[in-house]
């Protein structure tokens, strides 16, 4: 790629972070910058993966996301939600995570690394561009921390147990009911290899702080069913609760 | 004036007495009309399965998901006949046959099956325990609505404490069918949902019903529950019992049913409209036990170990409730001859 072209390419992408680009002027940004990395050297690999970055930003805004989009970003992500202390909390039969940290707090913390290829006028960019770089980025961020999640959402998992207590021992302290040593905690953490029970704990443990127990309360509740079904008022909703328990 | 006055104070006492009599008659007359109303539809909601036939579409929905199901039900001189179908997600189905009730999971080439035998419950079922309802729920009749474009009489029935869940039930006025549950927890807040969006009466049984399940292609796992006196739910030299329970609920059944792990006992607890299952086993594998609390709409479940037993307790009730019944499980040592009765 040659001075002139580089330069061209730097003076569209700081266009395109200030949405002055057209779509046409886009795809031309999106087509020299593919072709131009397949001739590149080495060197000039490392400078054009940024503007890469650049352009998988674009195909996220795009709806154009694909694999080949996926340029190593969610190990970056990754260890910069390990750097930092999150709150993790979960609502009761929930398995999103709620982060109290702003994703834009995380977003900065590696942004000189992603805004700083060789020659670039950071100061002006980052006063101008900052926030938009940051809103793409958090788009990029959920993209990715979501690819993460349905991992987890596979396999014959029927329950999930330590479901946040929060709920349970805030209904205690207002219960009449008396002195029980109740856990608040996220009780029984378990770790297991099962892969019949599709836990990937390696992979969790990245995502959560804590590995969750997945068991299998299927049996349990069809045996529920039968009598809860027959002696109250409820018909068939608790065979219902097994057939949609067992189908999820 | 005096003597014209002391009349007016006689016709005026009186009528003050008339019309608080007339009013606590009306409110009286009132209050036992709802009742009576109340009653009726809660038999022809008891009755409409022992009938009816008719095929619909409902909706279950939990706190966080939503299941589509196919209904279809047969009553005629074979008995009652009802089968239930998941129409998302992994295709499963429940078919009652009277007391027989089968699971399929064709994904997994599994079909369990039960006999549901000698299944009289020690607790009074509605609508003959209204008045002990009364005790912990409080019944109302609301305002008419219209639902899967049936007339429907709402009622609601709310707990008078926190350990269990309120009830508002749309039942179809002419038939008594349950077209719409709502489950509600302290806060008012709907914890679970059931609703039909289609439903058809029929004037004679579905086409299959009382099809018999080709059991052929299938591995089948088949257990019989075996009931037990209720005064003593007996794991062989230990028996248990439940030191902390919620007003009302009694035990109602116990049975002990043998799995592939380990044997297990099977406690019902109800109030004859909550009902909580608590299990007690003995082997089987740790991992695959409950740890802990669990939701899954209204079903709330807590696992818990006691020594070499673990217990399981599950129930439509708040997490507090089967958290304080399976911390409350203890063993009582009989000596063996008793255990052995």
């Amino acid at each position: 790629m040659s001075e002139e072209s580089k330069n061209e390419a730097r003076e569209k992408i700081s266009a395109y972070l200030d949405d002055a680009l057209s779509h046409s002027e886009l795809d031309a940004l999106s087509t020299m910058i593919s072709s131009s990395r397949d001739a590149a050297s080495d060197g000039q690999r490392a400078e054009l993966d940024v503007s890469a970055r650049y352009q998988m930003i674009g195909e996220v805004l795009r709806g154009q996301m694909s694999d080949a989009s996926m340029i190593d970003v969610r190990s970056q992500v990754r260890e910069a939600l390990l750097d930092e202390k999150l709150d993790v909390t979960e609502a009761p039969g929930n398995r999103r995570v709620d982060r109290k940290r702003s994703i834009f707090d995380l977003v900065s913390l590696d942004l000189s690394s992603w805004f700083n290829p060789a020659g670039f006028n950071l100061v002006g960019y980052r006063s101008v561009g900052g926030l938009a770089v940051a809103a793409l980025v958090a788009i990029i961020l959920v993209v990715t921390i979501n690819h993460e999640e349905t991992v987890f959402d596979k396999g014959n998992l029927v329950a999930e147990s330590n479901i946040e207590n929060r709920a349970v021992s805030d209904a205690i302290n207002n219960a009449s009911i008396v002195s029980l040593p109740v856990s608040t905690s996220v009780a029984g953490v378990v770790e297991t290899q099962n892969p019949a029970i599709g836990l990937y704990p390696q992979e969790y443990s990245q995502v959560n702080s804590q590995i969750r127990p997945r068991v299998n309360l299927e049996t349990y509740l069809a045996e529920h069913a039968e009598f809860a079904a027959q002696d109250t008022m409820q018909g068939r909703i608790p065979y219902a609760r097994a057939v949609s328990y067992e189908a999820e | 004036m005096r003597f014209v006055a002391r009349r007016h104070q006689g016709v005026t006492g009186s009528g003050i007495a008339g019309l608080l009599l007339t009013v606590c008659l009306t409110g009286f007359l009132a209050s036992n009309a709802v009742a009576g109303d109340v009653s009726d539809l809660l038999k022809k909601m008891t009755t409409a399965s022992e009938s009816l036939n008719y095929h619909g579409i409902f909706v279950l929905r939990k706190s966080d998901s939503l299941t589509t199901m196919r209904v279809e039900h047969g009553a005629d001189s074979r008995g009652i006949w009802e089968s239930l179908e998941s129409l998302n997600g992994e295709k499963r189905q429940v078919i009652r046959l009277n007391e027989e009730v089968t699971s399929i999971y064709p994904n997994r080439k599994l079909l369990t099956v039960s006999y549901n035998k000698d299944k009289a419950s020690l607790h009074p079922t509605l609508p003959e325990n209204l008045d002990k309802l009364e005790a912990y729920y409080k019944i109302s009749r609301l305002e008419d609505e219209r639902i899967a474009d049936h007339e429907a009489a709402v009622l609601d029935v709310m707990p008078n404490d926190t350990y269990r869940y309120g009830y508002r039930y749309w039942l179809d006025t002419d038939t008594g069918v349950l077209l719409k549950c709502d489950l509600l927890n302290e806060n008012g807040a709907v914890v679970e949902q059931m609703m039909f969006t289609m439903l058809e009466y029929l004037p004679q049984a579905p086409k299959s019903a009382f099809n018999t399940v080709d059991k052929k292609d299938y591995q089948t796992r088949d257990y019989k529950i075996r009931r037990l006196d209720a005064e003593r739910a007996v794991v062989e030299n230990a028996s248990w019992q439940v030191t902390r329970l919620p007003d009302g609920f009694m035990l109602a059944q116990s049975s002990e049913r043998k799995s592939q792990a380990a044997e297990q006992l099977h406690l019902i607890y109800s109030d004859g409209l909550a009902s909580v299952s608590v299990f007690i086993e003995r082997g089987g594998k740790s991992h695959h036990r409950l740890d802990g609390a669990s939701s899954m709409g209204a079903l709330n479940a807590y696992g818990a170990r006691s020594g070499e037993y673990f217990v399981t307790v599950m129930g439509e009730v708040p997490a507090s409730t089967v958290m304080q019944i399976a911390q409350s499980i203890q063993p009582v040592k009989n000596n063996l001859s008793k255990a052995n009765d």
